[in-house]
C-alpha cells in the first residue's frame, strides 16, 4: 500500500486533463444556469440542476476528447 | 410589511449560497493554478519530496495572482495580510502594528530584514494602506456630516 508508483507522466497528458476538468466544470456550471432559467427561477442554481447538467456535460465532454483525438490525428497525418 | 434582506452568501430559504462571479472565479482560478502547478513541477527530479512540491505551489499560486492580473508587489502584500491575519484574530490598524512597521522599515534600511520579516512588512503596508483607504478615514466622512446637517436645515427651514 505504502510503495511509491515509479512512472512518469507526460505533460501534455497532464495538460489534457487540466483542460478537461475545467471543460466540464464549465460546461457544467452554464448549463445548470440554463437549466434553472427554464425552470423559472433563473437566480437560483440548485443541486438538483447541476446533477442533470453534469450528465449533459459529461455527454459534451467525450464528444470533444473524441473531437480532440480526431483532430490530433489528423495534425499528425499532415 | 419589511422584509429582511438575506446576505450575498445565503439564498431566501436559508441555504448557503456563492455568487455567479465567484463560481467563475474559482474555476478560472483553479484551472490556472493548476497549469502553474504543473507548470513549477515539471522540473523537478523523480525523486522529488514533499518540501519541493510545496515551494512548487506556493511559486504556483504567485504565478496565478499574476495571471489574474495583479501587480507582484500586490500580490506579495495580500500574502503577507493573510499571513499577518492567520496570526492574530484583531488586525485593525493600531499604534503598536505601527511601531512594529517603523521599526522594520528601519531593519530593511540597514539591511538586516530577514525574509520573513520582509513578508510582516509587507502584509503591514498593506493592512496600514487599507486603514488609510478606507471610507471611514478620508476627510470626506466630515463632509458627508456637513451635508447631512445642511439638508436637515434646509428641511426645516432653517438655513435662511
Amino acid at each position: 500500500m505504502n510503495e511509491k508508483i515509479d512512472f512518469r507522466i507526460d505533460v501534455e497528458a497532464a495538460k489534457a486533463l487540466i483542460h478537461w476538468k475545467s471543460l466540464f466544470a464549465d460546461e457544467v456550471a452554464d448549463s445548470a444556469s440554463r437549466l434553472a432559467a427554464d425552470s423559472g427561477q433563473p437566480q437560483q442554481v440548485t443541486l438538483s440542476h447541476y446533477r442533470q447538467a453534469a450528465q449533459i456535460a459529461i455527454r459534451s465532454l467525450s464528444a470533444a476528447i473524441l473531437d480532440q483525438e480526431v483532430s490530433g490525428d489528423d495534425q499528425k497525418a499532415a | 410589511m419589511t422584509t429582511r434582506k438575506p446576505p450575498e452568501s445565503e439564498t431566501p430559504d436559508g441555504r448557503e449560497a456563492i455568487s455567479a462571479d465567484a463560481d467563475h472565479w474559482i474555476r478560472q482560478f483553479i484551472k490556472h493554478f493548476e497549469l502553474n502547478v504543473l507548470n513549477s513541477s515539471r522540473k523537478l527530479p523523480p525523486n522529488a519530496g514533499v518540501s519541493e512540491f510545496q515551494l512548487a505551489t506556493a511559486r504556483a499560486i504567485l504565478a496565478t495572482y499574476l495571471d489574474s492580473g495583479m501587480e507582484f508587489e500586490s500580490a506579495v502584500e495580500l500574502l503577507a495580510q493573510v499571513t499577518l491575519e492567520k496570526r492574530s484574530v484583531n488586525i485593525a490598524w493600531n499604534d503598536a502594528l505601527n511601531q512594529r512597521r517603523f521599526a522594520l522599515i528601519d531593519k530593511e534600511i540597514q539591511g538586516t530584514l530577514t525574509a520573513a520579516e520582509s513578508i510582516e512588512l509587507a502584509g503591514l503596508t498593506r493592512i496600514m494602506r487599507d486603514h488609510v483607504e478606507s471610507e471611514l478615514n478620508l476627510p470626506i466622512k466630515g463632509a458627508q456630516a456637513l451635508h447631512r446637517k445642511l439638508l436637515e436645515l434646509e428641511s426645516t427651514g432653517e438655513s435662511d
